[in-house]
């Protein structure tokens, strides 16, 4: 069986515990996608974050979030289907417009 | 009640006479330039002779605050300060939020033209529709806040007198001197040095005269029902919660935030300047007038620099003096953006030319003795700092800074001009068009000279939907027409651009709310092509002071060097295969002359043929 490999999660969203971010490293076999990445990782969190209306869903990131690839979007961003390697970045954050 | 017609009263004021005179401005200007940036654009245009010396008493300087602005539209509070610039020589419309654009209204005016040179130092106040000159020679050499502080005393106190004023970076000539009003700044361009070089130190504003509104029934209906849905859209909400210093971390991760002065493109030091390290120096939040956003934050520093108080910094100013110039000291930040606003300058101008002398003084390009015992390097805080006090005292090296990068290239020599971060004399700020495209039409084509505010392209700098791939150049040109146009309406309707472009509201109901200010009806199509035609006019202003599509340029660094790491990695810019796009999009020959066609579709024939030579069809 292959080892697991390492991606670093950045979450730029909401509020988690008082603070817009959160990073966690996460071990997935060989093979995962980046969606099944953001999926665990939505899964894991959603409860501990808060947004504008109350307790965060992982429809929330769905529907509203942006998810990088070691800082390249990903077109149609519901598409994640490139597969991760070890040490690459996935960053979830909400966009705005403000500089 | 429906009043009679919508009123624009404009205020003339003959510095050197002490006189002035009202004036309404013809509605059908109204509806082909909108009022505040189009306007200004517009009587600029008509009034100003070519050729005129920036800092000549032949120059003006008009104030206009947009027709939303004191209505009780929501994110209205955008005045626009429009005159010829002395750091580019282009048309320079620079734009302030806070509360002076309000009280300009309710003092009775809509916009302020002031003319020729006091003999003494002066200031106005304006209080009601009553005008009146007030010396000003005992508020020489104050910083800002002591300035408006001063002025508001004398005038009795009233907390609702609005002063816009310039500092000693003004009086002392600094090319990129602002004018600042509370916190906020009309930073960019130089006005406060045109407003200086009129021996203006103030104005002075208050008032209870209400804002013309020709339909207040479906105008109150609508706004209220904007209002109340803002406040369930998840961007904007969060807008308000971090301010825009939050996209630092953003536009650094998508590899595009300029680092040591464009020689990079990520930050290692980023989290050190970070939002969230702002948010642990939190006063209070802050917000301009009608805002039910608040994006500001009233942040002190801590040591070494504690003392300094300041609203910001924001974006931009975290770049300048971070990023821009290696710096991991948020304090630092802090202290340098309160101490720009004191001596009323630029922060994106000022910390783009510390960044640049910084590496000026890595190559080896500046001396010890040019230095002036300052170990002037990236990285170094103490030094960026004290740099910051230098160029508003034009002391030293800071008097050679004071006169923006270009110039200072000019002087320095060797190769100093292929890393001067400007276009047509402007400093560029916190974007990397080699990972973002289309921000490199911005910086080219902005009529006055290297901004970003011009048109922010926010799918490409912060990943807002729809998607859009910020290293192809496909299609780039129309993309740059669409915010360049959008952002041309929107600043001369007083508007913020980031609420409508975070969810807040449609263009449809933008141009809802100006039909039932001006009581005609005005659909959307109208609003983008009175974009469109403000965008001409102020290209045209620019050709007729001699410049050509030659001046759509970007510093050499840009075209030359590829981004050496991150997402962008081996990027450079293709400015001449985007502006041939952007050219024929926007129906400009190959030399990016608009062609007489579409000045006709624009009604601008009248002033093509002044700029241009050409005869009308």
């Amino acid at each position: 069986m292959e080892k697991n490999i390492k991606v670093l999660v950045k979450f730029y969203g909401y509020l988690v515990k008082g603070e817009g971010e959160l990073f966690e490293e996460m071990e997935v076999p060989p093979g995962t996608n980046v969606k099944k990445v953001v999926d665990r990782f939505s899964r894991k969190h959603c409860a501990s974050i808060t947004g504008s209306s109350g307790t965060f869903t992982q429809k929330n990131i769905e529907q509203t979030h942006v998810v990088m690839l070691n800082g390249l979007s990903m077109e149609k961003d519901r598409q994640l289907t490139s597969i991760v390697r070890d040490g690459d970045q996935i960053t979830i954050f909400l966009p705005i417009c403000g500089g | 009640m429906k009043s009679e017609k919508y009123k624009n009263i404009i205020l003339r004021v003959d510095l050197a006479r002490k006189k002035f005179e009202k004036e309404e401005i013809d509605q059908s200007k109204i509806l082909k330039f909108i009022g505040g940036r189009g306007l200004g654009a517009k009587i600029l245009f008509d009034e100003l002779k070519p050729g005129t010396d920036p800092q000549s008493p032949d120059n003006k300087l008009i104030f206009l605050a947009g027709p939303m602005i004191g209505t009780g539209a929501p994110w209205a509070p955008k005045y626009c300060v429009e005159t010829k610039s002395p750091l580019t020589g282009t048309i320079l419309m620079s734009l302030a939020g806070g509360f002076f654009g309000a009280g300009m209204r309710n003092s009775g005016y809509d916009g302020f033209i002031l003319e020729g040179r006091s003999e003494e130092p002066d200031y106005l106040w304006i209080n009601d529709g009553k005008v009146e000159f007030r010396k000003a020679s005992h508020l020489r050499g104050k910083l800002t806040d002591d300035c408006q502080e001063t002025i508001r005393q004398e005038l009795g106190g009233d907390k609702n007198i609005q002063i816009a004023c310039i500092g000693p970076a003004g009086e002392k000539g600094v090319r990129f001197a602002s004018i600042i009003s509370g916190y906020r700044a009309v930073g960019r361009g130089g006005a406060g040095l045109v407003l200086a070089s009129k021996n203006l130190q103030a104005i002075a504003v208050n008032g209870t005269r209400k804002v013309p509104l020709v339909q207040p029934g479906p105008f109150r209906e609508l706004q209220t029902a904007i209002r109340k849905k803002a406040r369930g859209v998840e961007r904007l909400v969060m807008f308000g919660k971090y301010g825009t210093p939050r996209n630092q971390l953003i536009v650094n991760e998508r590899g595009l935030f300029p680092t040591r002065n464009y020689q990079g493109g990520m930050f290692e030091g980023i989290h050190e300047v970070s939002y969230i390290k702002q948010q642990e120096r939190l006063i209070r939040k802050t917000t301009c007038h009608s805002c039910p956003v608040a994006c500001g934050n009233l942040t002190k520093a801590r040591a070494p620099y504690e003392g300094f108080e300041t609203e910001g910094p924001e974006y931009e100013t975290f770049w300048a003096f971070g990023a821009h110039c290696g710096n991991t000291n948020i304090d630092a930040v802090i202290a340098a953006d309160r101490l720009c606003d004191q001596f009323g300058m630029d922060t994106i101008s000022t910390g783009n030319g510390i960044g640049f002398a910084m590496e000026c003084a890595e190559k080896g390009l500046l001396s010890k003795a040019d230095l002036g015992g300052l170990d002037l390097k990236f990285g170094n805080h103490q030094a960026m700092v004290e740099m910051v006090r230098r160029i508003g005292n034009r002391q030293g090296l800071g008097d050679l800074l004071a006169e923006g990068t270009r110039r200072a290239a000019e002087k320095i020599g060797g190769n100093s001009i292929h890393f001067a971060m400007q276009v047509k004399g402007m400093e560029i700020p916190a974007y990397d068009p080699r990972g973002a495209k289309s921000m490199a039409l911005t910086y080219s084509t902005s009529p006055r000279g290297g901004c970003h505010e011009r048109g922010l392209i926010s799918r490409e700098t912060f990943g807002t939907p729809p998607y859009l791939d910020p290293l192809s150049i496909e299609g780039k040109g129309a993309v740059a027409q669409f915010y360049h146009d959008r952002t041309a309406f929107l600043d001369s309707l007083g508007y913020c651009i980031f609420p409508p472009n975070n969810g807040g509201m449609d263009f449809q109901e933008v141009a809802s709310l100006f039909s039932f200010v001006v009581g005609e009806p005005f659909p959307e199509l109208d609003l983008f092509k009175a974009g469109e035609r403000i965008w001409n006019l102020e290209r045209l202003f620019n050709f007729r002071e001699g410049l050509t599509g030659k001046d759509d340029a970007l510093p050499p660094r840009l075209l030359k060097e590829p981004m050496p790491a991150g997402p962008a990695k081996g990027h450079i810019v293709e400015l001449d295969t985007l502006l041939k796009d952007y050219y024929k999009v926007r129906n400009w020959d190959e030399k990016g002359v608009p062609r007489p066609e579409k000045l006709k579709e624009l009604d601008l024939e009248e002033e093509g043929k002044a700029a241009l030579g050409w005869k009308k069809t």
